[in-house]
């Protein structure tokens, strides 16, 4: 069965692209969160295989969510999504159990990369 | 990655982006303090560039990585928010908007660098921290660690990396230890991929994935720096463990960004010579590219540093991206070359998944509707009739609900043009030196997006008035008794089936004498009429083009910059301007507008054997007048309709059509308004209220006045539409 993922991103246009990336190349996506707060929830709701977080969001940010996700779930995958400058904060989220990180401006095969072999 | 199919959202959302990071820095230079505003800007420059990153705008993307650094300075507390930098992220921000604007235009973003502003951002931070993000090592010590030159002279002699490092007596008593327990004690070195981005976070998880299948008991360099970046590509690591090699290396190079794992028993100095490097990788790197690379390498270096200093990605890092540009771009100049117009993208609208439910909730109880009629003709004669009725009936209620639902999903509440009201009113008082303050009101109010759209230009043509020459300096104000600062509201509404924006000051007011003098002056009236000219019929005079663009006016009244243009492009959206002023007291200028273009509720009526539709909106009440009430008064025929009088307009001479111009006893009056005017329109018969669809006569019927577009009539008859504006 398809894997299921969840895109947290709290640029629609961002999401919108990790959603073809990720439909194009047979992952389901389970769903979509704008927020940390959001993404707690739907994580919760779909349970999906993997999540997308990305570091910077309103309401509550990538890391926390993350830390409240491993709180539910402690095998919970998780792939962050960062931007140039944010080492210390992904080092911060490997530290919290994310499993891997992507970093912006994206390129569909690293985002591929990246979920696949958390996946595997 | 072809990225154009993204362009359309992409600019959606920066204008939205950018939109908020002016009214955050307007909060901002209020309240320099707000950390919540901090934050947001901060977040909304953040994620300006990432978007502007992935669809391979550099230099929007660079400026914005620049803001972002001062923001993150003031966040952390280091910098304080004074006013040059707000003046600085003013300019900044037209700056993105330029770059959107070429984007839209050309899906291009241009090739201004604005590398002033970058340098007047980057004089912003403070001196010792430079450019460094909190935390964040991107400016890396030179020289690098010493043993980091040495290694790279080992790897080209071909012997294990690993074997470079030194431990302890205690530490090999631990593998010692270890061996006889059963575990084995590795070396593994660690070749990071050249375009990787994030090195230390990279090999951090690198680090943590080895760390738990065995236990890291060395590394070169130290686990700290490996976590500040202070290395080139490759560490080196000592793990004791109890897998087997192959299953270390295969764990640390299932890791993405990796690209060679090597690994090799881990022995002490003496017994090292017999044992060969065992290299399970399948692609190792050659000895002569590598040891060719490293001496360039060393030479890129500074450079490089700089541009990760300033963040802007290297051009070795943005490699990937390079390549997925390239299609964009040629599909940008394929566009460029096919489309004549201003907008490449298409007009988008977002609409709230509610409305869209409705929506399709209308269209499942069409569907029901015409199955049921579709039943009825296949049923029995006399049941079908009242079924096919019933259904008609049901049927106008849902296209009733549709249309209704349509609208609602094509409207925007005129908040999209307001909002940057106050950034240009700021900028205004700035430039001018007076103080003044802007106040919104009713900005949820919703109009059709295409009204929206155009409503921009008149109403800052408006607000400019009133900031410039409406209001007085701070010492006439002073003098005046009045507050010095002033005030101008914009204020909209929804009455009835239109809307009302009215934009007003406190400031002086139109002086009518001025204008009265400077009309005769220049000929537009002769002094006769400028004597019987009311107040109202002079303040119209500013919005005549010939008078609007005399630059002396403008310094004599104060008014006439452009009001043409307002008053023309209002016209065009079938709307009107008003303006009422008292003198030393203020101005007001309102705007009415329908709230939709596209589908109205009318009033048929016959003329002279042809149908009209006059909208509902502008009909006041429809009277049935004796020919006795009919007065002259200056060669123009009124009635005294409940103590006010109105003009009488014989339609069919208007109209030019065989009109009953036989004078009856009663007749039927339309009576319509504008504004607070009113006419009375002589018809023949009334026919009945109807739904109708607008469209447009083209361009060829443009001259017909009093007509402001046709529509089709149930059993296929054309009707024109009357613009009672025009008639009044």
């Amino acid at each position: 069965m398809a894997k299921s993922v969840l895109i947290c991103d709290d640029a629609a246009f961002m999401r919108m692209m990790i959603r073809d990336i990720l439909t194009k190349n047979g992952y389901v996506v389970a769903g979509e969160a704008e927020n940390g707060i959001k993404a707690i929830e739907k994580y919760q709701e779909t349970n999906p295989d993997l999540v997308l977080m990305d570091i910077t969001m309103p309401e509550m940010d990538g890391i926390q969510a993350l830390k409240e996700i491993k709180k539910l779930n402690e095998n919970a995958l998780v792939v962050m999504c960062s931007a140039m400058g944010q080492q210390a904060m992904v080092i911060e989220s490997i530290q919290a159990g994310a499993k891997d990180f992507i970093v912006k401006p994206f390129q569909a095969d690293r985002v591929i990369e990246a979920v696949r072999k958390v996946l595997e | 990655m072809d990225v154009s199919q993204y362009l359309d959202m992409f600019l959606d959302e920066t204008k939205e982006h950018l939109q908020n990071l002016s009214d955050q820095i307007m909060r901002l230079e209020e309240n320099p303090e707000d950390a919540d505003t901090i934050n947001e800007i901060f977040r909304a420059a953040h994620t300006l560039k990432g978007m502007a990153g992935t669809m391979g705008f550099t230099r929007m993307q660079t400026l914005t990585h620049d803001m972002e650094n001062v923001f993150s300075e003031v966040r952390s507390g280091k910098l304080k928010v004074q006013s040059q930098i707000i003046d600085v992220f003013f300019n900044c921000l037209d700056a993105l908007d330029d770059y959107v604007q070429n984007i839209q235009n050309t899906s291009d973003e241009g090739t201004d660098d604005h590398e002033d502003l970058i340098k007047r951002l980057n004089d912003c931070l403070p001196k010792e921290g430079q450019a460094v993000m909190p935390g964040t090592p991107y400016k890396k010590e030179q020289p690098a660690q010493p043993s980091v030159p040495e290694v790279k002279q080992e790897e080209s002699q071909e012997t294990n990396k690993w074997d470079e490092i030194e431990l302890d007596e205690a530490i090999w008593a631990a593998i010692d230890e270890a061996r006889a327990d059963g575990d084995e004690c590795y070396g593994l070195n660690i070749v990071i991929q050249e375009k990787c981005l994030l090195k230390a976070a990279r090999a951090f998880l690198v680090l943590r994935t080895v760390g738990e299948k065995g236990e890291i008991i060395a590394s070169s360099p130290s686990t700290q720096d490996i976590e500040d970046e202070k290395f080139d590509r490759d560490f080196t690591l000592i793990v004791i463990s109890n897998l087997s090699l192959e299953e270390m290396i295969k764990a640390a190079s299932n890791i993405s960004e990796i690209e060679k794992v090597t690994g090799g028993v881990f022995l002490r100095p003496g017994e090292r010579s017999a044992s060969k490097a065992s290299k399970p990788e399948a692609e190792p790197i050659k000895e002569e590219q590598s040891s060719k690379e490293q001496p360039a390498k060393g030479q890129e270096q500074p450079a490089k540093e700089e541009a990760l200093q300033r963040s802007i990605p290297s051009a070795e890092a943005m490699e990937g991206t390079a390549t997925t540009q390239a299609p964009s771009e040629a599909d940008a100049k394929e566009k460029k070359s096919v489309s004549t117009g201003k907008h490449l993208g298409n007009k988008t609208i977002r609409v709230d998944i509610e409305k869209l439910d409705e929506l399709m909730n209308l269209v499942s109880e069409l569907i029901i509707a015409k199955n049921s009629i579709v039943a009825a003709t296949q049923s029995g004669q006399m049941a079908a009739k009242s079924i096919v009725k019933d259904n008609i009936e049901y049927l106008e209620r849902v296209t009733t609900n549709l249309h209704e639902a349509v609208m609602k999903a094509r409207m925007v509440p005129i908040e999209t043009v307001t909002n940057k009201f106050p950034r240009m009113i700021r900028d205004i008082a700035k430039k001018l030196d007076k103080k003044m303050e802007l106040y919104i009101s009713g900005e949820d109010t919703e109009l059709d997006r295409t009204v929206v759209d155009e409503l921009g230009d008149p109403l800052m043509h408006l607000l400019r008035n009133c900031a410039d020459h409406g209001l007085e300096t701070e010492e006439v104000r002073m003098k005046r008794g009045k507050n010095p600062v002033g005030s101008i509201f914009l204020n909209a509404s929804q009455v009835g089936n239109s809307v009302v924006i009215e934009v007003r000051d406190d400031g002086n007011g139109i002086d009518v004498d001025a204008i009265r003098r400077k009309a005769v002056e220049r000929g537009t009236i002769t002094q006769e009429q400028s004597e019987t000219m009311s107040e109202k019929e002079l303040i119209d005079l500013l919005f005549l083009p010939s008078f609007s663009t005399a630059k002396q006016v403008t310094d004599v009244s104060g008014r006439g910059v452009g009001l043409d243009v307002v008053k023309s492009k209002i016209e065009s959206l079938s709307g009107e301007v008003e303006v009422k002023s008292k003198l030393g007291e203020g101005s007001s200028w309102t705007i009415r507008l329908p709230m939709t273009l596209a589908i109205i509720q009318t009033l048929m009526v016959g003329v002279g054997g042809e149908k009209y539709a006059i909208p509902l909106g502008s009909i006041q009440s429809i009277e049935t007048v004796h020919f006795g009430e009919i007065k002259t008064v200056q060669n123009k025929q009124v009635i005294n309709l409940r103590g006010v009088v109105l003009p009488l307009v014989r339609l069919y001479e208007v109209l030019e059509v065989e009109g009953n111009r036989i004078q009856e006893e009663e007749m039927t009056v339309v009576v319509v308004k504008k504004g607070d005017r009113y006419a009375g329109l002589m018809i023949d018969e009334l026919i009945g209220q109807l739904e109708i669809v607008i469209k447009p006569l083209g361009k060829y019927s443009k001259q017909c006045k009093f007509i402001s577009g046709a529509t089709i009539l149930g059993d296929g008859e054309v009707a024109l539409i009357l613009d009672a504006n025009a008639l009044i």
